[in-house]
């Protein structure tokens, strides 16, 4: 009984981690953000993409990382759709790898 | 208790002369012209004390006034944001009749409410720092009540809570913001109108900012909250007032102001706080000039 509840956390760790490996992460630079009160609406823009689990600003460099579902990619227009509607400026997107 | 007219037209023409306490909505005074996001649902509450006296005429009145204004901004578009302006307030007077008494006045409610909008013509942004620059334009409209009373009678027109009228206004706003400071600058002209045999003079004005992060002083991951002090001056021109069929004592005249004030920024919410100091005050004739004027509030995102 031991052996399998060890057999079913192990498991359950592996999936976890499958599913985390799928997850893409975008770094997409934001021209135009120099405050905390303009941050809520470039992610709330972003959580409205199909796809987006987790938008995340970093104020200083002006950047927002953007987590996906697992399976799901972002599009360059839909991130760029975002940014002019939540009245900044597109900087690029980068799909990266490690985590920041 | 008989109503006694004469006092009545004595107390108006004391207060005639007290200078209309309209609420000016504002960055902590005025206008920005920061961003709203499509969609966007931005609330506003501020809550003020002005008051206004050391009047050295025989009738040696005090006036106060303190209330709250509710704004909200709602992002229709990227570069349009409407707004709705909605004002609570009490205000009194009191004042020395010719005959030596001392009498007050005062009303309380909802005020003049005013429907704007605000679009972004111009913006130039870069990391960490943007300009922006957006006219608005809108109209004050006769939600308070005009025709209050009370025991001499109707109160006169700066008195009442409403003008009756609809006001026209419009400016443009202007806003510098690095990670490091902010600088806002706005200048505005409201036309009013007669309601009620009465016209309050025009107003002018032009207002600036400056706004410092003094913490944190090193910014780190995420979006830390933003603790801000804040430098204002708020220059208000009033033409004189004008009633039909009766010559008052020249109302109106210039003001200015320097506001220094706090603010605590997140990524969801505001906290704030502003006092109004008036450093130059040239009010025509019989004028009341204000002692202080002090705003404290929060705004909020949805």
């Amino acid at each position: 009984m031991q052996k399998v509840t060890i057999l079913a956390a192990v498991s359950v760790l592996l999936v976890s981690g499958a599913a985390w490996a799928d997850q893409a992460r975008y770094r997409l630079d934001v021209k135009g953000l120099a405050c905390p009160f303009c941050a809520y609406g470039i992610e709330e823009e972003l959580k409205e993409i199909d796809g987006v689990a987790k938008a995340r600003t970093h104020v200083e460099r002006g950047v927002v990382i953007v987590t996906m579902e697992a399976g799901a990619a972002l599009k360059r227009s839909a991130a760029k759709k975002a940014v002019k509607d939540a009245s900044f400026t597109f900087g690029g997107l980068k799909h990266v790898k490690a985590k920041e | 208790m008989r109503r006694t007219p004469g006092l009545a037209l004595v107390l108006a023409a004391v207060a005639i002369t007290v200078s209309p306490w309209r609420a000016h909505a504002g960055a902590q005074t005025f206008n920005t012209a920061l961003p709203v996001a499509d969609g966007e649902v931005v609330l506003r509450e501020q809550f003020f004390y002005r008051s206004a006296g050391n009047d050295p005429r025989p009738a040696s009145r005090d006036a106060q006034g303190w209330g709250a204004i509710s704004v909200l901004g709602y992002g229709a578009t990227s570069d349009l944001t409407l707004f709705g302006v909605l004002p609570v307030a009490r205000k009194s007077l009191d004042a020395t009749t010719p005959g030596g008494r001392r009498v007050e006045q005062d009303t309380a409610g909802l005020g003049d409410a005013r429907l704007f909008g605000r679009y972004t013509i111009y913006h130039d942004d870069a990391p960490g720092r943007t300009f922006r620059v957006a006219p608005f334009a809108g109209l004050e409209v006769p939600t308070g009540r005009d025709d209050d009373r009370d025991r001499f009678g109707r109160l006169p027109q700066p008195l009442q809570l409403g003008s009756g009228s609809w006001d026209p206004f419009a400016g443009v706003a202007a806003t510098w913001q690095t990670l490091t400071y902010e600088v806002d600058g706005q200048l505005a002209y409201k036309v009013n109108t007669r309601a009620n045999g009465f016209e309050f003079g025009d107003v002018a004005r032009a207002d600036a900012s400056v706004q410092y992060r003094v913490w944190p002083r090193e910014l780190g991951t995420g979006v830390p909250g933003f603790l801000y002090t804040t430098l204002g001056a708020n220059l208000i021109h009033r033409q004189e007032n004008d009633r039909v069929g009766a010559s008052d004592p020249p109302s109106g005249g210039t003001q200015v102001f320097l506001s220094p004030g706090l603010q605590y920024v997140t990524k969801r919410w505001v906290l704030e706080g502003v006092v109004q100091v008036p450093v130059a005050q040239n009010l025509n004739a019989a004028g009341l000039n204000d002692d202080v004027i002090a705003r404290f509030g929060f705004r909020v995102k949805f």
